[in-house]
């Protein structure tokens, strides 16, 4: 894993990356997750992904229930990956 | 009394499948048969929730507290209690709490809309909830006395006997002419579902998951199962489920029994298999069984290791169980199986009773069965009586159609209705169609479920608009205003009308395949 945190854009590429994997309908990083279709079963796959990529606790599902923006959801992996203190290489 | 017809082969093959009854203990309520394992081992560890162990005497304890809140508070046998708590020992207390003096509860779920859940009070003539957000909930329902939940703890069991056919509590389903339907359980369901278990081993050395939203009836068997036989109900720690922390808590805790929607299931087969490993039986059920998954299950946990579930909440929770052992040549759906222990199931055609090869409705009888739906005289709705095999059976007619083996497995065949399965929810689409009609900008309306291109079910609705102007966002914005999450569409698609296929009926696959398209 990288050491530099590289900048926010990337972590929203790839969080919109994987909910169009997801089947969701979502163009571009104002989607939401619900919005778009997204239910707690494909919120349960998302979370998976994330904690795949970034590690466990990135993305806590009440956070994710609480704003599913693609912004958001990059804001929420990112800081949870910082108070880890882990590099972000996307 | 109307009479169901049958051959001497159908009749014997059902007298066999139905051979189900064995002794469980039917004289007395929950809250007693609860009783009587904290008097065996009141130091065993009934509920564990997160790194808090609460022993059967101290659950005890908490439960008559509250008990002895609702009766100073004036709740009477009978009476029906609402209850809004996060999965913690508090939820577990509060519901044992009011089975003891003989009350019913009735969960809710925080997040519904103001109109449903004030549809549920009015329903049940609920006056009271239990809660542990009791301001949110004191201001969305002023009518209600709201008791917060507290650690009140009382020595004495309340003296209270409660009848084994009182109310021990109250589902609602979705109903196809737009209201929600109250199905209340007896005590003396729970008994029958988790006693003499012929699907799952469930003793004092048993833990089991409580995964399931309360509203949910697969809680019934989460808490009960494990609480009336002196094991351990493991509360899963968060409001929602995730790979990681479902294989954390398995593993920690040695989760020996635990229940999956099927969606559920097959999403952990596909990406996550190893967090089941060292579960005892998975059962599995709410939508038809995918091959493909369950295949990769037996393949990797080997035989009689998940066991896949049926049963309307009619019927408390589980009516048949199969496990799943190997499979069929030739098999193109997975079977529902054979009826679970004290319960009965019928297949009926068009000529009455149904014999090898025929297809027909699952009917289904017993002391599972629901006394009826909340509001309606107890002989209507699905729930009927009739003659079979010289005696009055109560049946309640599921909807559901099925073919029997020779061997008395029912194999499921679909719906009968427009009901649908949504990711492990049941939804009526009529209830949706008549809350989108009320809107204004909706002239005709058409809802049906769709697979995404992650594999999920989702909801989508057809609609033809009327006078006034409106968009998908505000007709989704009335839709949540009126139903639970999981009952709005994801997808709004106006269309200047509606296809219809040779029948008259609207042509669902000529609109799916539009949408394929499209997207």
């Amino acid at each position: 894993m990288s050491d530099t945190v590289r900048s926010v854009d990337d972590i929203e590429k790839w969080v919109l990356g994987a909910f169009q994997d997801l089947g969701l309908t979502v163009t571009d990083v104002d989607g939401d997750f619900f919005e778009a279709g997204g239910t707690s079963l494909t919120a349960i796959k998302l979370i998976a992904k994330v904690e795949e990529r970034f590690g466990e606790d990135t993305l806590p599902p009440d956070d994710l229930f609480a704003t599913g923006g693609v912004r958001d959801v990059a804001a929420t992996i990112r800081r949870n990956s910082q108070a880890r203190g882990e590099g972000l290489d996307v | 009394m109307e009479r169901i017809a049958h051959d001497s082969k159908a009749i014997a093959l059902h007298r066999r499948i139905n051979d189900t009854a064995v002794s469980y203990p039917d004289e007395t309520g929950v809250g007693e048969l609860f009783e009587r394992r904290v008097a065996e081992s009141p130091t065993s560890v009934a509920v564990i929730h997160r790194d808090r162990s609460v022993s059967y005497d101290e659950l005890n304890r908490l439960a008559n507290g509250v008990a002895a809140r609702l009766s100073a508070a004036g709740v009477r046998p009978g009476a029906v209690v609402g209850v809004a708590i996060g999965r913690t020992p508090e939820l577990v207390a509060a519901l044992l709490g009011i089975l003891k003096c003989g009350a019913c509860y009735l969960p809710f779920d925080i997040d519904w809309p103001d109109a449903r859940l004030r549809d549920l009070v009015a329903q049940t003539d609920c006056a009271t909830v239990l809660t542990d957000n009791a301001e949110a909930l004191a201001a969305r329902l002023p009518e209600l006395a709201v008791l917060p939940v507290d650690d009140t703890v009382v020595e004495e069991n309340p003296r209270t006997a409660v009848d084994p056919d009182a109310i021990a509590y109250i589902n609602f389903t979705s109903g196809s002419t737009g209201q929600p339907k109250g199905v209340p359980i007896r005590h003396r369901s729970i008994a029958r579902l988790v006693f003499g278990a012929r699907y799952a081993r469930l003793d004092e050395h048993s833990r089991l998951l409580q995964l399931a939203p309360v509203t949910f009836d697969a809680a019934t068997f989460e808490l009960w199962g494990a609480l009336l036989h002196g094991g351990a109900c493991v509360l899963y720690p968060s409001r929602f489920p995730r790979f990681s922390e479902l294989g954390r808590v398995i593993d920690t805790h040695g989760i020996t029994v635990l229940f999956l929607t099927t969606a559920l299931f097959n999403s952990i087969v596909d990406e996550a298999p190893e967090i089941l490993d060292g579960v005892g039986t998975v059962l599995t059920g709410g939508e038809a069984h995918s091959l493909k998954h369950i295949d990769a299950a037996l393949r990797r946990y080997g035989p009689d290791r998940i066991v896949s579930m049926y049963g309307p909440t009619e019927c408390t929770t589980f009516a048949l169980y199969h496990p799943v052992r190997e499979r069929r040549m030739g098999e193109t759906a997975l079977p529902i199986g054979l009826p679970i222990q004290n319960t009965r199931a019928y297949l009926v055609g068009e000529h009455g009773l149904c014999g090898p090869g025929e297809t027909g409705e699952i009917l289904l009888a017993g002391p599972g069965l629901s006394p009826g739906y909340l509001g309606l005289p107890a002989g209507s709705g699905q729930f009927v009586d009739r003659e079979i095999d010289g005696a009055v059976e109560r049946l309640y007619r599921t909807g559901d159609r099925a073919y029997l083996r020779d061997d008395g497995v029912f194999v499921f065949q679909g719906r009968l209705d427009d009901q649908v399965k949504v990711n492990g929810y049941r939804v009526e689409l009529g209830e949706i169609s008549h809350h989108l009609d009320q809107h204004p900008a909706v002239r005709q309306n058409f809802v049906t479920v769709r697979e995404t291109a992650g594999g999920d079910k989702a909801l989508v609705a057809f609609v033809v608009s009327g006078e006034q102007p409106g968009t998908a966002e505000q007709i989704r914005d009335h839709l949540r205003a009126r139903l639970p999450a999981f009952m709005v569409p994801a997808e709004i698609r106006f269309r200047d009308t509606l296809p219809l296929s040779a029948t008259g009926k609207v042509d669902r696959r000529a609109l799916l395949a539009e949408l394929a398209e499209r997207s």
